[in-house]
């Protein structure tokens, strides 16, 4: 998670339909950056259906078993 | 053969894949619940026979399930209807179809506990937090005193109270990437309550949690598969950012985190609390105060435990996969 967390702007009627710990939403634009988007294709013929998108692929890349 | 239903992003899935698959050769089918296959279904006599794309098998093929993420796996099996010419009908329809799904998602969760070993919830959600600190209670564990209000008055007699007051989320709180159109992470948290979190409040709010801030000493993630509990202290307190909620993580200079050793007697109404909540693995959020007096705040029956099992070198994923192979011939 981005350190650089920055409120998001809510109109007065958005506001008044929200309980009082959603009237502060955080945004961060860091979070979706190049890697978060890659689609990995796992190599494993065994597996069907392991087309995943991952959030940070330096950890389970990193793995000693790949 | 064994099953998993999950999500695209998940990537505890994908580790705990890669551990089967280095233990074993064993069949692994995963379905993800945000991806669309072409998926024919049958219950017949006593079984379930499915083809998800390629994969066909039916449950007694299935030694260990594993319901990781997601409510149900298999989408579009009622795909939406218009009628010709009522809208009235169209809603109608479209009511009774999410019936229809969810009688028949609720009798595959029945028949997948009969055939096979089950991991997880087959409800794929958390349980209610707040029958969750009721249960607790019952079972002696304390809980942060708690309640619920849509009153703006009621909220501003716990702000002049003098004893420190937070609002959370009652369930998940916003934990939203939005890859498509913003390509932004959108997030709430546990706030404290102070004057300036009523302003602009109108007397009628929507409902909102309440419960009493803990000044604590650290803040336990307590993993457990089935009576193994795994805890990890957080050293949130010290940092101003974190104080409040951990999850306003600290990049710059993370929180220190420890193994940990749970009291017996914690460790043993957690369990309680587990088998009550008819959960065989997840995570319970936890926090000790200054005098040691544990307090439960949650249980996740779903969340990630990749940092918890790699920061405290508990090999979570590992021990994942090998209790989903224990029921393979």
């Amino acid at each position: 998670m981005s350190n650089k967390l920055k409120p998001l702007a809510l109109d007065r009627a958005m506001q008044e339909g929200l309980p009082l710990c959603y009237r502060q939403i955080m945004v961060s634009d860091e979070i979706m950056d190049e890697p978060t988007m890659k689609s990995l294709t796992m190599d494993f013929p065994k597996y069907r259906h392991s087309s995943a998108f991952i959030r940070r692929p330096r950890k389970p890349i990193s793995k000693p078993e790949l | 053969m064994i099953l998993i239903f999950s999500t695209a992003g998940d990537p505890a899935t994908i580790d705990v894949m890669r551990w089967i698959h280095h233990l074993s050769d064993t069949k692994v089918v995963r379905i993800n619940s945000d991806v669309r296959y072409r998926v024919d279904l049958t219950f017949s006599g006593d079984d379930y026979f499915v083809r998800v794309d390629d994969d066909e098998f039916c449950l007694a093929d299935v030694s260990s399930a594993w319901l990781r993420k997601g409510g149900f796996w298999f989408k579009d099996l009622y795909p939406p209807v218009t009628a010709p010419v009522s809208s009235v009908l169209t809603d109608h329809l479209s009511k009774k179809l999410q019936q229809e799904n969810r009688v028949l998602r609720d009798h595959f969760h029945y028949v997948l506990q009969k055939r096979c070993a089950v991991l997880g919830s087959a409800h794929g959600s958390t349980p209610n937090k707040l029958i969750v600190l009721e249960l607790a209670r019952e079972l002696g564990l304390s809980t942060p005193w708690f309640s619920v209000s849509s009153s703006r008055r009621y909220a501003q007699e716990l702000v002049e109270s003098g004893h420190g007051h937070v609002s959370k989320a009652m369930s998940d709180g916003l934990y939203l990437f939005d890859t498509s159109e913003s390509k932004a992470g959108y997030f709430t948290y546990t706030e404290l309550l102070d004057p300036q979190s009523l302003d602009g409040v109108a007397e009628h709010m929507t409902p909102s949690f309440f419960q009493r801030y803990v000044d604590k000493d650290l803040e336990l993630r307590i993993f457990f598969l089935d009576d193994a509990f795994d805890a990890m202290a957080i050293f949130s307190q010290n940092d101003d950012q974190t104080k409040v909620d951990y999850r306003k993580y600290n990049m710059v200079k993370p929180n220190r985190v420890i193994p940990f050793r749970l009291p017996p007697d914690i460790e043993s109404k957690l369990s309680q609390l587990a088998t009550k909540l008819g959960l065989n693995t997840g995570s319970f959020d936890m926090i000790v105060d200054k005098q040691g007096q544990y307090y439960l705040l949650e249980v996740n029956p779903v969340g990630q435990f990749g940092n918890h099992s790699e920061s405290c070198n508990l090999s979570i994923e590992r021990r994942i996969a090998e209790r989903l192979l224990a029921h393979e011939q």
